[in-house]
Formats: C-alpha cells, structure tokens, sequence
C-alpha cells in the first residue's frame, strides 16, 4: 500500500502531499510528502513525551564484511549534530534500518520535527562536520559491551552463523576489525545511497496534531528522491559456533530454527509457538507455579538459571529458538534434551490450553512492548520499512485470535520438525553436545 | 476523527478511604493495574522486613494458592509482579481489560487475606529476596548508593533497600508489619485503561473493601545530615559518589542541575559529564518528602574514577543561574520522561530559576567504593 | 498407595457414626498395642513411608524442634533394635503422646499436588 507506484507517485508531486489514510486512534495515520518520504505517525492521548524518528532502511544488512557497522556508525555521528533545546537525539540500529529519533515534551514536538529536519536535510553537512572519532569511539564500546555480555554475544554469533556468507549474519555495529578501516567516505557513500526519499520513513509518536507535524516536515525535510536500494538476500545455514571458555562460571547457549519474516503469514502462529515454552528465571517468585511444562520440568529438577524462548524476525526471515544460562554445566545435555522435546510435541501434541495461554500471553506482551512514544516510533518506522506497513493493533489482535492448535501444529510440522538448526555456545559448554546428536532432536522416531 | 477530549477520561476519587485513580481510553485493549501501598516502604519498620512482606504478595491468600493465581493469570495473559521503593510497595498488574474484575479481586486477596503459611517463609520468600539482594549488590553502584543513603539520611531513607540478612526478621514481624501496614488510608490504586465506575463497583465487592482504616501517618521532612565520607573497598568497577540530600520544596532547581550538568533521564552525549572519561552521571533521586541528589563516576579502572571524580566535582561548582536557566526546556523533557501514571512528578519549573544560585562546595556526602587505594578522599576533590 | 487424604477422609467418616466408631476403635487399639511401635520409642506417622517428594516436602516443613524429636526418635529405635531390646513400659511412647504430628503437613503438601496434577491438565471448554 505504501511501495507507491509511479502513477501515485506523480500524482503525488502534483497535489504536493496525499493522505493515503486517515486513522482513528490507535492507528497508524500515513502521509506521503512531496519528496517521497512517508510519515506516518501515531498519536497516543496518555503520551507524555513525543518522539519523531527518521528510519532508513539500510542497517548491517546493507553492508559488507568490510564495512560493516557503516550504517550503525552514520546514524551514531548523524545523532550527534546539533539538536533543538529540550529535544534529545539519539541513534538506534537494528540489522535491516538505521534511526534517528528525537525526543521532546508534547508542546515542543515541533522542534524535534525541525531537529529531525536539520540533521536528515543536511546530513552531508553534519557528517563532515561531525566528530567522527567520537562516534567511532562510540561504536567501538557498544561492540566491546555486546562481547562483554555472554547473552549478547551469543546471541550476536548465533545470528552470525545461522546467515553465515551473508550480509545478514553481519553484527549491527561492526566487528574491531571493521569499524577501524572505516571512514568519513563510507558513511557519505552511505547516505548518498540510503537516505533517500523511497527509503526514508519519519515515524512518530506521543500527543500531538498529524497534520501540523506534516505542514512542518513538508516545509524544511529536504531528502534526495530516489527508489528503495535492493535488500541483499540471506539464507539459513544449520551450524554451530562454538566458544568454550572454562574460566567464565557457567554456561551460556542458544539454540535456534529458521524462524518467520516480519511479512510472513505465519508470524503470529511462531511467536504463539515461542510461547508455549515461554521465559523461566530460577530465582522469581513464580518459577515453581509456571504454567509451561519445561518450566516445571526444569525447576524441579534445577537444570536451569535461566532460559528465555524467542521468535525474532527480519523481513524476509527469522530465527525460532532459545537462549538459557546454566550453572549447572553438567545439565546442559539434558536442557536441550528437554527442549527439544518441547518443541517436537509442538508438532504432535500441544494441548488447546497451552495454545489459548500462550496466544493471551502474546497479545499482553505486543501491547505492553509499545509503552514508550520511542518504542511506538520504532514499530511503527521499522514495519513500514519491512513490512509495508504496520497493522493496527486491533488486527494483530484479530490474527492472533485467529489461531488454533491445529495451525500451530501444522506450522511446527513444517518449521521445526526435522529441520536443521544453528547453535552457539559460551563459557563451561563441555556438554552443549556435538551437532548431529542436537540436530536428531529435532524429531523424534516415534511418539 | 474522535476529538482527543473524548478520548481523554481521567478522574480520581476515594472508596472506604482507597484512593482511586484512573484514566480510560476507549480504544486502548490492555488495562494496567497498580497498588502503591504508601508508607510501607524500606524507610518504615525494621531493616529489611519491606522488602520480605513485597516478597510474600501474590503468594498463597486464604481464597487462592499461590499456584493456582499464577497459571489462572497466564491463561488470561496477564503479567504481575511486586517491588519495594523507599517510600511503598508497589503491585502491577498488567492485563487484557476484560480481565479488570479478576485482578481487582487478586490484588484485594494480596492486601487483605495473605495466609503467611510458616513454610513459605524459607522455601520462597527468604531465597528469592536474598537472590534479589545479591543481584543489586554484585554492583559497586548499588552499594555506593546505599552507603550514600545512609550516610545523608541515617533512619528511615537511610535504611537499606533489600534485606540484607544481617538482622534476621522473623515471620511474626513481617505480619506484624504487614497488618500495621496494608490499610486502607495507605493504599492507592491506579488503573490505566480502565473505566472508573467499574473499577470502583469492582473495589467496592472485593476484599479491599475488608482492609482496616489505619492511621494515616502524616510524615515529615526527615533530617538530613552532609559533611560525611564513606570508604567500601570491594572487588568490581570503582565507584565514586557525591551526594547532596534535597528538600523536597528544591526539586525544581537541583533537576535543572542535573539537567545542566547531564543526568542519566537524558543520555545525551552532549552534556558536561559526558564528556569526561567513565561513565560520569547526574540524578536526582526524589522521594515522598525528600530527595537524593547525587554525581556518580563509574569505571573499572579506580584512576580514570579518581580524576573523573575531581572534574565532576568542578564541573558541579562551577554551574551558574543562567546555565540553569538554558536547561529549562530539557529538565521540561526529563520529568516528563521521569513521570509515570503511577508516580506523576508535580514539578514545577520556573522559567527563570533562583538567581543566586551556587553548588555548596563543602555540604556535601562522599562515598567510594570499589580500589579505595586510588579512589581520592573527600576533602581531595 | 493410598493417598494420606483419603485416609484421614476415611478415619473422619468412621469416627462420625458412633456404630461404626464403636467396632473399628477398639480393632485400632489392638492393632497399634500388638504393633509395638511405641515401645520402641517411635509414634505412629514415623512409620509412614518417607520416600515419596510429597513426604520429603511434609518432612522439610516441620518445625525445628518437630524435626529434632522426630530424628532422636529414629535414633532410639535404631539403638533398640541393635541392642534387642525394647522400652521400659515407663519409658514406652504412651497413647497420648502418639499424636500425628506429621499428618497436617502431609495433607498440605498433597492438596497442593493435586492441584498442580490438576491444572497441569487443564482442559479449555468453550
């Protein structure tokens, strides 16, 4: 609906802006301006700060193992440049789009559509007038933090191998090796190829009037037209890495499946699959009263400190898997054991009220995700991007009622059972079992 | 379009002396309920038997076990969980809104009918807050707080946050503390999403309706004391704090301090603290009837702390009325990022602050902890 | 095994009709003097099979000084049975002493396994 075409677009020239829809609240109101840029904005009349952001899909994805973090370091120097007062800029980055948001009181979300302006029109400017050693320094402590977190890093590498000899499998901010041979001339060529109008999104959020942030942008949002540069294609790879360091205290691992894309029918039923099994953290209140069945499983039996089961996607595809930390490094065979077993009975069977649990469970958790007007901006800037654009919430909601045992089943069948994985491991991981006993957990000979 | 004053429903009024607010937007599908239980946070009773009794909410009630409560409230969908301030414990519920009439129930039970079976006391409560407790700590910043807190305040804000285990607690005191505690005077309700004369007809027929009046204690500026230092050593990043404990009629001026200088409400690289090696921050810490201002420099390496430390401390002296005054317009977007429903921040902020404004350069606490070898002392800096 | 619910169920029905109170009591009586548990310094829920996780769980909630008792009590009885010999009758476990001490955290404990058996098999009706 928003991948205009051109017969849109230049009747889009000539009315100089064209609502494509008006929304009543709680969703998404999009406007395309003159230049190709979309806006598309939410408001929220409970918001008490605003945020615009500017969203460029580009991302790690985008880039090469040489310039990798190219993308994650422009937005960081773009972030920098100089803001209105009372707005606070910041730079977000994710695999596939690049961000700049801009944060203000309600009253004053003006001034951060004229921050956003002031940095996106100008961003040729800003990026040569930039301390490009400060963001690069930046950069360099938000990759050193990702490998100081064993969570973060295996989760980092378990992406890397599960794309591997693909863009996608890249890390978001660059590798050391990267990001130091990176230089003012990539981040311009960058820009120049990404920060164009088809590929530009401004997505806001909080308490303010979508026309007059429009009337606003339209007047000082100065971005060179062009089309959408060609998403690079990624592919899964059963694989694993493997980085054994018996001097941390415990173990860390993560085991995924090829998973669903931001646009695929299915990407509610794995997020309602992803939830059977659902989050345990041994120390909580609750770990012994849970609902899952693993998480019973597990606390009785202490194997676990901490698991958390997830279903992330990119546009085109995603990852389905799990990520837990063990102490209890002799157990580790038996946690994959058993979760896999969970997620071979997805195939075979999963009961109705595990189903209707974990379909409540999803709904709370999509709409307690949105509770910051950043948050709300992000969704709404990164869906747009992938996906086209974003789904009101009430039909989200409507296609998660919409699913049953049986589609959960039949998805499984197809997704999980029997079908190659990717697994990363750190720390004490003696017994995070070799790759073929892991794989043939991924069905079973009879049931 | 709906007007946004349509949309807009906020009220709040009182059942049998429960405060009740709420706010409804119609087309919002997910309800979020709280109880902030005032005057029950770590400043009241005993060391530690706060953080024990949040501990025992959502455990078993005389009308639900524990375990039945939380597999019927997945099934709904719906997310709870407990925590302690200084100043309440605090309740959350987060839910689908056609669930309102379950929780308000829950919540009730929590309040009003807790079973304090004897068993519970070790095999939940005792691990999971002693868990909580180590998790906090295994931070130097944590530590250097608490000291800080304790070193402005003494009783009350000076208590600690968690139990610590050092004065064991016994359960005859936490349901001693938790009857003195849970009345109606001191709780307050907050429902967002939520229609108000549901919730109201829903608190009237549940059991918070049962909850005993108390007295309303009416609490006063507690005394505050500046001129200490405090020296941990401990394994970890070296942390170095400067405090200043705030009146609560100073708000205004010390958030456009920690606005000025860089509070962590508005990580911006900009900022003066930001621009010194370690990670050197601002915060104001506001309580019920004081406040916590405080300039922490963290890093692992204690002589990056030590010279941080020293620069922060110039950085704070050296701030005038008119740099004051240029931060009006963030310290605006700081509180408004700092408010929530639940705890909405009355601050005002005057266009032009006190013009004489000046950082007491000797009135303040110090604390260090971490490599106290290096880390320099108060009257260094 | 029967579950200790259903039994104290079944003792609470018996003692609720004086007929029925009025045979089974004085059988019981016999059966506990003849057992002779008591002159080896034991009570009678000692004797319950200990090896089950819901007994392990009554056994963990016992008061300190419950759970003193109980274990000196093992201890006697051991020595008893080394040493061939059984308990003066001054020194026997006397009727009143023989309380179930044990069984109100037994039936604790099994409400709550039946509980999690049932919800773990929650079934949606719509």
């Amino acid at each position: 609906m928003l991948r205009s075409t051109a017969a849109v677009r230049s009747a889009s020239k000539i009315v100089g802006r064209r609502t494509i829809s008006t929304g009543v609240t709680g969703q998404t109101k999009y406007t395309t301006l003159s230049n190709g840029v979309t806006i598309a904005t939410e408001t929220n009349p409970f918001a008490k700060t605003s945020t615009v952001g500017a969203y460029i899909q580009g991302g790690s994805r985008s880039e090469h193992p040489y310039n990798n973090g190219v993308s994650a370091l422009t937005a960081e120097l773009l972030a920098s440049s100089k803001a209105e007062a009372g707005v606070l800029v910041s730079a977000e980055s994710t695999h596939e789009t690049n961000a700049i948001l801009a944060q203000s009181t309600n009253e004053d979300v003006l001034e951060a559509a004229k921050t956003i302006s002031g940095i996106i029109s100008n961003a040729t400017a800003n990026l040569e007038s930039g301390d490009f050693s400060k963001a690069r320094s930046t950069i360099s402590s938000k990759i050193a933090a990702i490998e100081a977190n064993e969570t973060s890093k295996v989760l980092s590498h378990l992406n890397a191998t599960a794309f591997q000899g693909y863009s996608l499998g890249l890390p978001i901010n660059g590798t050391v090796d990267s990001i130091n041979d990176i230089e003012l001339q990539d981040s311009l060529r960058f820009t120049d190829k990404h920060l164009v109008g088809e590929n530009t999104v401004i997505a806001a959020s909080g308490n303010f009037d979508h026309d007059k942030l429009v009337d606003a942008l339209e007047a000082s949002l100065k971005v060179p037209s062009g089309f959408k540069p060609a998403v690079k294609p990624a592919s899964f790879l059963g694989s694993e890495i493997r980085m054994r360091d018996d001097t941390l205290p415990k173990a860390w691992i993560s085991i995924a499946a090829q998973g669903e894309g931001l646009n695929s029918p299915a990407y509610y039923v794995a997020k309602v699959a992803s939830a059977v099994s659902g989050n345990f953290y041994d120390k909580s209140a609750i770990a012994k009263f849970q609902s899952s069945k693993l998480s019973s499983i597990v606390q009785e039996y202490h194997i676990v400190d901490k698991y958390t089961s997830y279903s992330t996607s990119y546009s085109d595809t995603g990852l389905f898997g799990f990520h837990a930390e063990i102490s209890n490094i002799y157990q580790i065979d038996d946690l994959t054991h058993f979760f896999l077993k969970e997620w071979n009975r997805l195939s075979i069977s999963v009961t109705d009220a595990e189903i209707a649990r974990a379909k409540n469970q999803v709904k709370t958790e999509l709409l307690a995700s949105l509770n910051s007007s950043n948050a709300i901006a992000s969704d709404i800037g990164n869906k747009v991007l992938l996906a086209g654009s974003r789904q009101s919430v009430k039909e989200a909601l409507s296609k998660i009622d919409a699913i049953s045992t049986k589609d959960v089943k039949a998805w499984a069948q197809v997704a999980l059972w029997d079908q190659d994985v990717v697994v990363a491991g750190t720390g004490q991981i003696e017994d995070l079992f070799d790759y073929m006993t892991i794989r043939n957990g991924m069905a079973m000979m009879r049931w | 379009m709906l007007s946004r004053a349509s949309v807009r429903a906020f009220s709040s009024s009182s059942v049998a002396a429960i405060k009740v607010s709420t706010r409804d937007a119609p087309s919002s599908t997910l309800s979020t309920l709280s109880v902030v239980v005032n005057n029950a946070g770590s400043k009241s009773g005993k060391s530690g038997v706060a953080h024990l009794l949040s501990k025992f909410n959502f455990l078993n009630t005389e009308t639900k076990s524990a375990l039945r409560f939380t597999r019927e409230s997945e099934l709904l969908g719906g997310v709870f969980s407990t925590n302690v301030t200084r100043d309440a414990i605090v309740l959350n519920t987060q839910f689908l809104k056609e669930d309102l009439p379950y929780y308000v129930e829950a919540l009730g039970n929590v309040l009003a009918k807790p079973s304090f079976r004897p068993y519970e006391f070790p095999e939940t409560v005792l691990p999971v807050a002693k868990a909580e407790y180590d998790v906090a700590s295994s931070d130097t910043t944590f530590t250097a707080l608490e000291s800080l807190h304790a070193l402005s305040f003494r009783k009350g804000y000076g208590q600690p946050l968690y139990y610590d285990g050092a004065r064991p607690v016994s359960l005859e005191e936490i349901k001693q503390f938790a009857d003195d505690v849970y009345t109606s005077s001191n709780v307050s309700v907050f429902g967002s999403g939520v229609n108000e004369a549901d919730l109201q007809s829903f608190i009237s027929q549940s059991a918070f309706s049962s909850l005993k009046e108390g007295s309303s204690s009416s609490s006063s500026a507690p005394a505050s004391f500046v001129g200490k230092e405090s020296r941990v050593r401990s394994s970890g990043k070296s942390v170095a704090i400067i405090g200043v404990p705030v009146k609560a009629s100073e708000f205004s001026t010390y958030e456009l301090l920690s606005t000025s200088i860089g509070s962590s409400a508005l990580a911006s690289s900009a900022s003066p603290l930001a621009s010194l090696p370690g990670a050197a921050t601002s915060k104001l810490l506001k309580y019920q009837d004081a406040g916590l201002f405080y300039v922490a420099v963290s890093d692992a390496d204690p002589s990056v702390v030590a010279s941080s430390i020293k620069a922060a401390k110039k950085i704070l002296t050296s701030v005038t009325a008119s740099d004051l005054t240029k931060s009006v317009k963030s310290t605006k977007l700081s509180l408004a990022l700092q408010s929530t429903f639940e705890s909405p921040l009355d601050i005002k902020v005057e266009a032009s602050p006190k013009a004489d404004f000046s950082f007491k350069a000797a009135s303040f606490n110090y604390v260090a902890v971490g490599d106290i070898d290096v880390l320099p002392y108060a009257d260094e800096l | 095994m029967a579950s200790i619910t259903s039994i104290v169920k079944t003792a609470d029905f018996i003692l609720s009709r004086p007929t029925l109170s009025k045979i089974i009591t004085p059988i019981a009586k016999t059966f506990v003097s003849y057992a002779g548990y008591r002159e080896m310094g034991l009570k009678f829920n000692d004797l319950l099979l200990e090896e089950t996780p819901i007994m392990q769980k009554a056994i963990s909630r016992l008061p300190a000084d419950e759970s003193y008792a109980r274990n000196y009590r093992f201890i006697t009885a051991h020595q008893l049975s080394l040493s061939h010999q059984l308990l003066p009758e001054s020194k026997a476990v006397k009727p009143e002493e023989d309380t179930n001490y044990l069984v109100p955290y037994i039936l604790e404990a099994e409400k709550e396994a039946f509980e999690k058996a049932e919800l773990d098999s929650i079934v949606i009706t719509k």
